[in-house]
């Protein structure tokens, strides 16, 4: 028989354990949460573009986490990326209107199976610099229940006041992925941009920071890539999207009509640098097909994913990449 | 208080159920409640811009200042308050003011002009360089909607300005060329209800604009950041030759001009470089120009380095002086003796300074009262 003092401290450890036994700590999480290097999945069906439904892009993304994960089922492979209890903020890339941003119901669609997935829909943000932005490229701004979408700029004091460092960049960073996210996603495009070269997945954390506007010179280089390696990004950053039902190979990185090219995908990987490199690779040639000369003649080659592989960002070379393309 | 052994076990046996709900994790069991966090959101004028190219494929180049920014549609520049909205540019700023104060106009620092005054001092988000010591950083390094900002028009900032008895309308804290068409009207509306405008500035605007400028302009302080283009470069972003262009401009159009050096240690604290840039001023501006060598303390991305020694300050003030300049002062170092103006001839104190406290004026009719030696200057 247990004695009362025994008894007190079965009581006091129960409370412990099944905390630690539910969901581990989250920094535990962080280091072993699904992640693989050089390894990028695309994702096309001739039907996706810019009219598909939330339930046709639901399955496009469905395909693409599975086979990425290597689950029996997207929500499986979501579980291997997100913790129930994750605050999941969605990084969009907005900058392009309505025609050139990730598809809104490519986005909520992806909300969705996180919710499917058990994450608290009251705990994800889809979000960039600016809920003008959003607006225009077709997102509705919900600040109250439900999931959310708004720009830090909605925000009271949205930006951290102090700085924060990351080689040479010091910028304060949205209090949306400094405090309030725990995992971030990151869904940004395939356009060409007239200074950085190319802006994919690595580019889109400009619209995480107060000052992006100061460090486009020297084609963004080496700034997009240490930005990259600031634990706020390094440490969160769970999934990265390229919604791809369109790319522009020139003119960028607003929307320019007489530059677009059909693509009709999605690319998924936990690696910016390689799946950054594929963007580079299919806007290079699509360039090469309209007679503009590569971006290395027009000084616009983006440095800044070599540096990035310097950093240990990710893979940099082709050859190494691992690139998985399915067709629906 | 003392627990009895009931008090405890009640106390554990409620934690462990609130823990347990945990467990069960019910919806909205960990949601984040943002509720108090937003703002509402405003909206201010946008006024198409007045110095910039239309290219092709709807880019534009601004003409406003030396980085001449090539921006896409939907894009900014540098200073990220002018954006390419469908192949036009256009000011986010005009009228859109983050910074409106009352402030001596030693503070600006303007040491022969009108001393002893106020300006109603006033600036708008952002900036078209960015110093790694810049003292305004919270409101010059961010973009207008991350700043909380309030209209206030020309009109307005002019009767403001003659309600407060201020004589002078100061462009200042941020850099007023990327508020220039802001700058531009207030100072037209000021002039016709007879007060002044100063521009404080670093300098880094193209000739065009700063020519059309100059005449609605009563003086104009420039920060003269350093005489290298590495020091320039690495730690303004920034390029020096058109700062030294802004300041042959200004004395080619006879506009009243002082000079802010502020001494960085290591970085251009050396006695040879302030030299040259002494030199510099003697020769391409003229001997007369006030020269306001201040005090550097750790701030914003230059935290590493220790506040300028003030041995430092004084040399390099002896070393103006040795140059041929007839004002240098010390700034930033309040009470120090060589923030007051001297007789260049007779040395003796024409004004009395101690910080921004003006304790005597001697001038009379810009003269020494002592001498006769002309003492340049705007002073009534």
């Amino acid at each position: 028989m247990k004695s009362r003092r025994e008894f007190l401290k079965g009581l006091f450890a129960t409370p412990l354990i099944f905390t630690s036994c539910l969901y581990g700590s989250k920094e535990e999480f962080n280091r072993n949460a699904y992640s693989e290097e050089g390894r990028v999945v695309i994702v096309k069906s001739s039907r996706y573009g810019r009219n598909s439904s939330i339930s046709f892009s639901k399955m496009m993304l469905s395909k693409g986490i599975k086979i990425f994960t290597k689950s029996e089922n997207e929500i499986d492979g979501l579980k291997k990326l997100f913790r129930k209890d994750d605050v999941v903020g969605i990084k969009v890339n907005t900058l392009g209107g309505r025609n050139l941003s990730p598809l809104p119901s490519t986005v909520y669609a992806l909300a969705q199976l996180l919710v499917e997935a058990g994450i608290d829909e009251d705990n994800i943000i889809i979000w960039d610099r600016s809920s003008r932005e959003l607006k225009r490229a077709g997102f509705k701004i919900n600040t109250g229940k439900g999931i959310k979408c708004f720009g830090t700029n909605s925000l009271i004091n949205g930006y951290d006041s102090e700085l924060s460092f990351a080689g040479s960049v010091g910028s304060c960073f949205s209090k949306i992925i400094s405090k309030f996210s725990t995992a971030i996603i990151n869904i940004g495009v395939m356009k060409d941009h007239d200074l950085a070269g190319i802006s994919g997945a690595l580019k889109n954390f400009y619209g995480a920071i107060h000052n992006p506007n100061k460090y486009h010179d020297n084609n963004c280089s080496p700034y997009v890539a240490e930005l990259n390696t600031h634990p706020y990004i390094r440490d969160k950053l769970r999934l990265n999207i390229i919604d791809a039902p369109i790319g522009q190979y020139h003119g960028g990185p607003g929307y320019n009509p007489n530059y677009i090219f059909n693509f009709k995908g999605i690319l998924l990987s936990t690696d910016q640098v390689a799946i950054d490199s594929v963007i580079l690779d299919i806007i290079e040639r699509e360039r090469k097909k309209n007679g503009k000369p590569p971006l290395k003649e027009e000084k616009r080659y983006p440095k800044y994913l070599d540096v990035a592989e310097k950093l240990g960002l990710g893979v940099r070379d082709l050859n190494k990449i691992n690139k998985i393309e399915v067709n629906i | 208080m003392e627990f009895s052994r009931r008090d405890a076990l009640k106390f554990i046996c409620l934690s462990c159920l609130s823990f347990t709900t945990f467990e069960g994790m019910e919806k909205n069991a960990f949601s984040i409640d943002l509720s108090n966090q937003f703002k509402k959101e405003e909206e201010f004028p946008k006024v198409e811009a007045k110095f910039y190219d239309k290219l092709k494929d709807g880019k534009i180049k601004c003409k406003i200042c030396p980085q001449e920014c090539e921006v896409t549609p939907n894009e900014r520049g540098t200073c990220g308050t002018r954006e390419n909205i469908e192949g036009k540019y256009y000011t986010l700023v005009h009228s859109r003011v983050c910074a409106a104060h009352i402030d001596p106009i030693e503070k600006k620092p303007l040491f022969h002009f009108l001393p002893g005054t106020k300006a109603l001092s006033i600036a708008t988000p952002g900036c078209n360089i960015e110093c790694k010591y810049c003292q305004n950083w919270e409101i010059s390094q961010f973009r207008p909607e991350e700043i909380k900002c309030f209209y206030f028009p020309p009109r307005s900032v002019a009767l403001t300005a003659k309600k407060y008895k201020c004589p002078t309308i100061a462009y200042t804290y941020t850099e007023p060329t990327i508020f220039y068409e802001y700058m531009y009207d207030t100072a037209v509306e000021g002039k016709r209800m007879g007060v002044k405008s100063v521009m404080i500035s670093n300098g880094y605007i193209n000739r065009d604009p700063l020519v059309k400028l100059i005449p609605h302009l009563d003086a104009i302080k420039i920060d003269f950041k350093g005489f290298s283009e590495k020091f320039y470069s690495e730690i303004c972003r920034g390029h020096l030759k058109p700062v030294l262009e802004t300041l042959e401009t200004i004395v080619e159009k006879k506009k009243w001009l002082e000079i802010v050096v502020l001494v960085i240690p290591t970085l251009n604290d050396s006695i040879s470089e302030n030299r040259n840039m002494f030199k510099w001023i003697k020769t391409r501006l003229g001997d007369s120009i006030p020269v306001h060598l201040t005090r550097f303390y750790p701030i914003y991305k230059l935290k590493n380095l220790p506040p300028t020694p003030i041995s430092t300050l004084e040399n390099l003030y002896k070393t103006a002086q040795d140059v041929g300049l007839k004002f240098p002062y010390i700034g930033n170092v309040p009470g120090h003796p060589y923030e007051s103006t001297y007789c260049p001839s007779c040395k003796k104190i024409l004004i009395h300074r101690v910080g921004f406290e003006i304790l005597e004026n001697n001038i009379k009719n810009n003269r020494c009262p002592y001498c006769g030696e002309y003492i340049p200057g705007i002073f009534k």
